[in-house]
Order: C-alpha cells, then sequence, then structure tokens
C-alpha cells in the first residue's frame, strides 16, 4: 500500500495532538499526588512518589467529603426527576399530535435559549419568600427542570423512531390501558435513551457551580463544585491543595464517562438532530 | 370505533403532561415572567418596586460598562472559526481509517463533558504565574517571566478563546465525525486516486457532504457565546481585569447578586433572551439552508 506512510503520519500527528489534551490532566493528577519536596524541585516531570498527603488535607480543610454527599443528593434527585418528568411527557406528545400538541411541543424544546440569569433572580426570590432555598432537594428540582427541555427532545425523537407504531396499536386493541403501555412497553424499550438522559443530566448537573451557589447558603449543604472552588480561592497560594481539589471534583465525571461513553455521545449527537 | 375508544382513553392522558408543565413552569416560565415585567420596574425585592417604564433599558444603552460587553463579545466571537477547523481536522483524521480511534475519540472527548467550574479549578493552576504553561515556556525560554494570562486586559479575552477550544473540541468533534460516515467512501477513494491530498479530500469531498452540520455547529457556537460562556467568566477571571472580560450574563448575575440592582440587571437579562433568541430564529433556517460549502 501506497499511502502506508501517509498513515503513519497521520497517527504520528493525532498523537501529538493528544498532548493538549492529556498532559493538563496528568500535570494536575501529579501537582495533587506528588510530595511537597518534590514540588518545590520540578512540577513539569514524573513524580519521584505519590502521596495522598494534599488530597486527605483538601478533603478536610474544603469539607469536600460532605460536598460529595450533598452533590449526590442534589444530583440525584435532578436526575431522577428530569428522567421522569421527560418520559411522562414524552409519551404523551406521542399520543398527542394535533396543532395545540405541536405548538406546544416547540414552546418546550425552545426553552433552551433562555439563559439561566434571567429567571435564576426572580427564583431565587420566590424560594426565598417561601422559605425553599438552602434546600438541596428544590436545588435538585431546579436541575431537573433545567434540562427538560433536552430531555423531552431525546426521549420523544426515540419514542417516535424506536418504537413501533404497529407495537402501541396492538397493545391498544389487547386492551392495555396507556399506563400500562408506557410501563411494559415503552420504557423498557427506550432503556438506551433513558441511559444517556440520565448519564448527560449526571455530568452536566454535577459540574453546576453558579445555580447552587445563589440557592444554598450554609456550608454544610454546599455541593462539591461549590466547595472545592469557594476555597480555590484560599488554595491558590496551596496550589497542590487546589490540585487535589479539582481531581476530587472530576473524578465521579470521569467514572461516569468510562462507563457511559457511548451512551454519552450518542446523545450529545442526537442532541444536534437535523 | 377504534378512534372514538381511543380518543375516550386519551382524555385523562394530561396526568402524563402535568408535571413537565408545573416543572417547567415555576423554573423557567413563571420567573422569565417575573423577569421581564420587573425589568419596567426599579425591583426591590420585599419592598415597593416603582414602575420606571423603558428607563433600565435606556441605561443599558447608554452605560459605559455596556460597550465593554459588545466589544468583549465581539472578540469572543473571533474564536468561532478556530472552534469549528479544529474539530473538522481532528474528526476527519479520525474518519479515514486509523489505529486506537476509540482512544483518540474519548481522550478528545473529555473535557467535553466537564463543566466550566471543574476544568476552571484546574486551569486556574494550569494559568496561574507559576502554572504549567508559564513553566514550560519559561524551561524552554520564550519569555522571560510568568505571562500573567488571565490578569492582564490584552491577554485575558485570547487566553478565553483558547480555553473555550480546548474545551469545545470534543464535542465538534464526536458531531462531526458522525456526520461524515454520511459521506460516500467511494467518492473519497476516488478523489485519492485522482490525486487529492489530505486537506483537498477535506475541503472538496468531506465539507460539502456535511454542510449544514457545519453550520449549525457554528449557529450553536455563536450562542453559546451569549449563553454559555458564564461559568468561565465566572471562575477564571470574574470579568475582569477591570470589565476586559465582562459578558451581558456575567454582568447580569453581578448587578444582581452584587449590586442589588434587579430591575436594571432584569432588564439586560431580557436583552440577552432577545439576542439569543434572534441569533437562534436567523441562524438555525440558514444552517437548514446551507447545502454547500
Amino acid at each position: 500500500m501506497t499511502n502506508t506512510t501517509s498513515q503513519r503520519f497521520k497517527f504520528l500527528v493525532l498523537l501529538v495532538a493528544c498532548v493538549p489534551f492529556i498532559y493538563p490532566f496528568a500535570f494536575m493528577f501529579f501537582t495533587a499526588m506528588r510530595p511537597s519536596e518534590d514540588y518545590l524541585e520540578s512540577r513539569l516531570g514524573l513524580p519521584t512518589a505519590l502521596t495522598l498527603e494534599h488530597v486527605t488535607y483538601a478533603l478536610d480543610n474544603a469539607e469536600l467529603g460532605r460536598g460529595i454527599l450533598n452533590s449526590m443528593i442534589a444530583v440525584g434527585t435532578g436526575v431522577a426527576i428530569v428522567v421522569v418528568v421527560s418520559a411522562l411527557g414524552a409519551y404523551w406528545f406521542l399520543r398527542h399530535s394535533g396543532r395545540v400538541a405541536n405548538l406546544l411541543l416547540g414552546a418546550i424544546l425552545s426553552l433552551w435559549i433562555v439563559p439561566f440569569v434571567i429567571y435564576i433572580i426572580p427564583l431565587f426570590v420566590m424560594l426565598s419568600d417561601a422559605g425553599l432555598t438552602d434546600n438541596l432537594l428544590v436545588l435538585g428540582a431546579v436541575y431537573g427542570a433545567i434540562n427538560v427541555p433536552f430531555g423531552l427532545y431525546l426521549l420523544y425523537a426515540y419514542f417516535r423512531d424506536a418504537i413501533p407504531s404497529e407495537i402501541l396499536q396492538a397493545a391498544e386493541v389487547d386492551g392495555a390501558s396507556g399506563w400500562q403501555t408506557f410501563v411494559r412497553i415503552v420504557l423498557p424499550l427506550s432503556r438506551p435513551a433513558l441511559a444517556t438522559l440520565a448519564a448527560l443530566a449526571f455530568v452536566w448537573t454535577w459540574g453546576d457551580l453558579v445555580i447552587s451557589l445563589i440557592l444554598i447558603q450554609s456550608s454544610e449543604r454546599f455541593t462539591l463544585t461549590v466547595a472545592a472552588s469557594t476555597l480555590a480561592g484560599r488554595f491558590d497560594s496551596e496550589p497542590q491543595a487546589n490540585a487535589a481539589a479539582a481531581l476530587i471534583a472530576l473524578l465521579p465525571i470521569l467514572i461516569v464517562f468510562l462507563f457511559a461513553q457511548r451512551a454519552i455521545r450518542s446523545g450529545l449527537t442526537a442532541g444536534f438532530g437535523k | 370505533m377504534t378512534e372514538s375508544l381511543s380518543g375516550a382513553r386519551r382524555r385523562g392522558d394530561v396526568g402524563y403532561l402535568v408535571p413537565m408543565l408545573v416543572l417547567v413552569g415555576a423554573v423557567v416560565l413563571v420567573p422569565a415572567g417575573v423577569a421581564i415585567f420587573h425589568s419596567f420596574t426599579d425591583w426591590r425585592p420585599g419592598g415597593e418596586s416603582p414602575w420606571v417604564g423603558l428607563a433600565n433599558y435606556r441605561e443599558f444603552l447608554s452605560n459605559p460598562v455596556t460597550g465593554e460587553i459588545v466589544k468583549n463579545t465581539a472578540v469572543l466571537l473571533i474564536g468561532v472559526p478556530l472552534w469549528t477547523a479544529l474539530p473538522l481536522l481532528l474528526a476527519f483524521a479520525l474518519h479515514e481509517r486509523t489505529r486506537a480511534t476509540g482512544f483518540f475519540r474519548a481522550v478528545f472527548f473529555f473535557p467535553a463533558v466537564l463543566s466550566p467550574a471543574i476544568i476552571g479549578i484546574m486551569f486556574r493552576g494550569i494559568l496561574a504565574p507559576e502554572g504549567l504553561v508559564n513553566e514550560l515556556l519559561l524551561g524552554v525560554g520564550v519569555v522571560g517571566e510568568p505571562v500573567l494570562w488571565l490578569d492582564e486586559a490584552s491577554l485575558v479575552k485570547p487566553t478565553l478563546i483558547f480555553v473555550l477550544a480546548w474545551a469545545s473540541v470534543g464535542a465538534g468533534t464526536i458531531l462531526f465525525a458522525a456526520a461524515m460516515t454520511s459521506v460516500d467512501n467511494h467518492l473519497l477513494e476516488a478523489a485519492k486516486l485522482d490525486g487529492a491530498n489530505w486537506l483537498q479530500r477535506l475541503r472538496y469531498v468531506v465539507l460539502p457532504g456535511i454542510a449544514s452540520v457545519v453550520a449549525f455547529w457554528v449557529v450553536y457556537q455563536v450562542v453559546s457565546v451569549f449563553l454559555y460562556v458564564f461559568g468561565w467568566i465566572f471562575i477564571l477571571t470574574r470579568g475582569g481585569p477591570g470589565y476586559s472580560s465582562t459578558t451581558l450574563d456575567f454582568d447580569v448575575y453581578q448587578n444582581a447578586f452584587a449590586n442589588g440592582l434587579f430591575g436594571y440587571a432584569s432588564a439586560q437579562a431580557v436583552c440577552l433572551l432577545v439576542i439569543a433568541a434572534i441569533v437562534v430564529i436567523v441562524g438555525f433556517p440558514l444552517a437548514r439552508r446551507t447545502r454547500r460549502a
């Protein structure tokens, strides 16, 4: 083959292109894990030894452990809400296709262009008046609502394209109620799409900072990113603790990414549609 | 018979829709409506909010910060060609069969699932005076003293453009790679036999085939500059130094939560919504009509 050299060259170029994407993570990892003496000597190379000292320090001083728990409560609530609410809503739109239904569908889908700064101010005021701020479940509900337009888009498209209408008709002829059809046919057939939505909603809301900064006031309810970043300012003079905080915040997303990469990819490309 | 049966059955269906309407209404629609209303008042939550008509909007037009915001946004938009070209090149490099595609895809894609809050903490370390970038540049001898990437007015926006390129390249690569699977491989082979080099194949064979996807991406990037830069500004620069990296959404946040100017911030937010809507309403139909590059 004449193109093996060009193949090799391209492979090499791709490898080089990887460096700016891998090295920052490696740098952060090594900064967090290398002993302090080592850091003073050289920051760029491989560490001479690994230590959990800075990770422990960040966990203790920034209360990141509690932050992880708080994030799990808020993000878990948000993921559960967006999956359930979007699935129910998408099922309604699957069964109703009149002009009103189409208008409503378009209206909800177009909400993604509403900037969060426009509704977060009144939402904060309204929730404060109702005594509902500083509440991780309310934060979770807000997370859920923010992802609903995407969830509806993803699940509606999946219900419509991946579930044969003959199956739905057959179920109806057999006397299955709408709810039975939903629970026994639509949901089991849509497992891939539901998983994609859950994975994407997880990584998107896990990284949220500002909404939780606005809606949560007491430090014992800080989510992980808030805990890590409000202390990032204090850690600016302690780069190794800073790197450790970033590493801890990133780890859960890395785990979800490794397990659900395909699902996340398919969700993102579906999000762009045609 | 079946029709009326399903009709009767579906009347009780509204329960499927109610949770969605309640949730979206309570979190997004009602608050957005309140913001639009209060953009015409001197809003003091918990107190009197006198009607001021268009005063907030007039203030927005005459405020010197607005000029800064327009300039900053315009400079950030210069990043769009870079944010489009990089993923195009990577996607095409991955498209024509190569080794370890899965590995490369994962590497380029991972930053795209991280949020500004998380990458931001990391980049503060990387861009710090004693951070990775400065250490490398000092080591090679390109610069004599550490560069203040985020603290110098002339550097902060180019730095942001590069950080955003780093963060968004994965999503673009995945999207373009998916689109490229629809390009006829025989055409690529034929072009290769005719002596078209790699860039020519990308330009003349692949690009026309995926032109509308690329156009969508461009419009999406433009919208992103208005809607999604907030997190980066918040973590990396706080709009500074001075106002040199302040964007409209960040200024809304500052005015509401730091300066207590709720009415003014609401008027700004309404303007932001209108701008985003115009970009989408004009941009997406244009993208849909794009056939050839």
